[in-house]
């Protein structure tokens, strides 16, 4: 058996159009892998940068306090330490979420959840717009290697799979292949396996390559990820090629084989992935994006003219208060109007982006579930788990960051609405974000539910490649 | 070597087989004649597996092909009228292919001399058999039967389109591998080959064999006369 996959390997890499099937194939995977390292360094760079800043600027705060106390340096109308409204209405604390094991495989626009975010005491709801496309929308993505994966990979091993009998039919090569002694099933699989060994060295070599070059700082956790992965790969790729063995076991020739692997190459691919987004949408409606805005607005619109009224009642009552000088609300405007408008308008928005959240999630649920009917959006919902995609990651991180800034305010607020002045132990004792990662007994749960699903399609289509290729005609 | 008992064949309203009872020994060549459609190439197709007789029985080496393909392809060696090999790859190359498809793993001095014994010239071994004429490729497939070192070799019209000179030195092959107790079992359209090279001559029509004649008692022209009459019965 072993001297048949050697000669079949030999057979197939002597043929130059495979080889240059595969250096194309090598060449798109390089540019995925690329424009997933390129955005996953700028991600993190753009992190660190962050993180450093907040930490220089709390410390020259700090130091601009200590010096105040001590009456060393004098306090300017703007930018001080010391007045809450000043100082902590203008810090935004970046957070990030627990890194993707392998981020690397996609690329941000396929990721709901945000990389970075700067968290004050005013609402992240106005950077952080609560939206949610149809499912379907985010299938195709940009060029990564999730891409690369997911679409380009299978329609490369149906083009190297779909004539590995039925060429040879046609060519009348088959009856000669089949008098030496070895089934045509033998052979069929052996030049299927041949190809299939090709694709893992080409994608997984690469997609190993980029995971060694992002990840070298965490391998402990980025290498049991990636086998999990390639072990997913293998299950696509192998389901493809079980399909191209059931055509080749039946067709006549190549042309009607490509026909036929074109064809469920269309539908299994295109037309169901699209078909399951469109259902999913139905059964799981996501709010309305257009009320989302109008929800928004409304909520603005609202504060705004109650806060009119409640200053021309306060101004009819105490007409001595009214400001002389243009410019003396300033001092109170963060701590009268703006940090009350925050809380109110969180107030208002916070479910309705829960529910936006919660919506999402349901949607990646019912996508998974039906991800039966499709590998390739098995695959593709599986690789952009691992890529960190997963609604639920999002979830995670959001509620952490919600959890954040309660205490982040809580820290602050009674300081901030009374106007009393900071201290260092405010500084010194300020609350800092915790990540939290999700729960990884959910998340293996997520990823078992899509491995049986490429498992289940892949075991029909071997039976259906073993039934096929074992009443294979030579003619 | 080879037998057919009572074999039937029928493809929908076609019969292609009746009754056919045959038998090869080691070392004799044995040649179909009998014109489009007469049961031939069924009759190779039987012994090889390919298809399935509806009565009666091919055996090859005593295995039935319909009961365990492989076991009978293992001992036999098979020639179609078009020695269809991979274009991209050398005649060298093929062999090692197909030799080791036949279970036998060769080294390149080996490979080399069967293609050498098969008749190949030393300077065609490497070179894509793309470039190789009919008569080169064919010499490639007793090149493939020769490293099976098969009991038995069946031929589908081997030598229909080959030159004179390319028919001739088929020929001296086929007597040399008989000469080795292969049993041979021949297809063909050519009276003459047929005589030249086999040891006896069936002649079929609309699946039945006719006649049956040792070529050490015919000319030529009796054959011939003998395939007109028989063919014309019908």
């Amino acid at each position: 058996m072993i001297g048949l996959w050697r000669q079949e390997w030999h057979l197939f890499v002597k043929a130059r159009a495979n080889v240059g099937l595969l250096a194309v194939l090598l060449v798109l995977s390089a540019l995925g892998a690329w424009n997933g390292i390129e955005r996953l360094a700028a991600e993190r760079s753009a992190a660190v940068a962050a993180l450093a800043d907040d930490v220089s600027s709390f410390a020259a705060k700090r130091e601009k306090l200590v010096q105040l106390e001590a009456g060393k340096i004098v306090e300017g109308r703007f930018g001080s330490p010391r007045k809450p409204q000043q100082a902590v209405l203008s810090a935004g604390r970046p957070v990030t979420p627990p890194p993707a094991e392998l981020g690397v495989l996609s690329s941000a626009e396929a990721r709901p959840t945000p990389e970075l975010l700067r968290i004050s005491i005013l609402t992240r709801h106005k950077d952080q717009q609560p939206t949610l496309d149809d499912p379907s929308n985010r299938l195709d993505g940009p060029f990564d290697l999730a891409f690369v994966a997911t679409w380009l990979g299978p329609l490369f091993a149906l083009i190297l799979g779909y004539d590995v009998l039925a060429r040879d039919r046609e060519q009348g090569v088959a009856a000669l292949l089949a008098s030496q002694g070895r089934s045509l099933a033998a052979i069929a699989f052996a030049r299927l396996g041949v190809r299939f060994a090709a694709l893992m060295i080409v994608i997984g070599g690469v997609a190993f390559g980029a995971a060694i070059v992002t990840e070298s700082g965490r391998l402990a956790v980025a290498l049991p990820a990636f086998a999990v992965w390639l072990l997913a790969l293998g299950l696509s790729l192998g389901f493809w090629l079980a399909l191209t063995a059931v055509i080749n076991g039946r067709a006549k020739n190549a042309a009607a084989a490509s026909l036929a692997v074109l064809g469920v190459w269309i539908g299994l691919s295109m037309f169901m992935p699209a078909l399951i987004g469109s259902v999913v949408n139905t059964l799981a409606p996501p709010p309305d994006r257009l009320q989302g805005v109008l929800k928004l607005r409304s909520v603005e619109s609202d504060l705004n003219r109650r806060r009119r009224e409640v200053t021309a009642a306060y101004y009819s009552a105490y007409p001595a208060n009214r400001p002389i000088v243009q410019g003396d609300e300033y001092e109170h405007y963060f701590v009268t109007e703006l940090y009350p408008r925050t809380l109110a308008f969180d107030r208002a928005v916070t479910p309705f982006a829960a529910q936006m959240d919660a919506a999402r999630v349901r949607q990646a649920e019912l996508m998974r579930a039906a991800s039966f009917l499709s590998p390739s959006l098995a695959f593709k919902l599986l690789t952009e788990d691992l890529a960190g995609a997963a609604p639920e990651r999002r979830v995670a991180f959001l509620t952490s960051v919600d959890d954040y800034q309660a205490r982040w305010r809580g820290h602050f607020d009674h300081k901030l609405a009374s106007m009393t002045w900071l201290t260092v132990a405010d500084y010194d004792h300020k609350p800092e974000f915790k990540r939290a990662a999700e729960r990884a007994a959910a998340r293996w749960a997520r990823i078992s539910l899509l491995m049986a699903a490429l498992c289940a399609p892949l075991l029909i289509a071997l039976a259906g490649a073993w039934r096929a290729l074992s009443r294979a005609a030579p003619t | 070597m080879l037998k057919a008992e009572q074999l039937h064949k029928r493809f929908g309203d076609h019969v292609a087989l009746q009754a056919l009872d045959l038998q090869v020994a080691p070392g004799e060549v044995y040649a179909l004649l009998g014109p489009n459609g007469a049961g031939k190439t069924t009759t190779i197709n039987c012994f090889l597996g390919f298809v399935t007789p509806d009565g009666g029985r091919a055996l090859v080496a005593g295995v039935d092909p319909s009961l365990d393909a492989q076991g009978a392809r293992q001992a036999l060696a098979y020639i179609p009228e078009q020695v269809n090999l991979y274009g991209w790859f050398s005649g060298l190359e093929n062999l090692a292919y197909f030799a080791e498809l036949g279970g036998r793993r060769c080294a390149k001095p080996e490979l080399r001399a069967f293609l050498a014994d098969a008749g190949l010239q030393a300077d065609a071994f490497e070179r894509p058999v793309s470039g190789y004429s009919k008569g080169m490729r064919q010499k490639v497939g007793i090149a493939i039967a020769l490293a099976k070192d098969a009991k038995a070799l069946l031929l589908d019209e081997p030598t229909s389109g080959l030159d004179p000179r390319a028919s001739h030195e088929f020929s001296q092959l086929l007597r040399i591998l008989s000469g080795r107790g292969v049993a041979i079992l021949m297809a063909t359209h050519d009276i003459f080959r047929a005589l030249d090279v086999a040891t006896r001559v069936g002649i079929m029509e609309g699946g039945l064999l006719r006649a049956e004649v040792a070529t050490s008692e015919v000319s030529a022209a009796e054959l011939e006369a003998l395939y007109l009459e028989t063919t014309r019965v019908s």
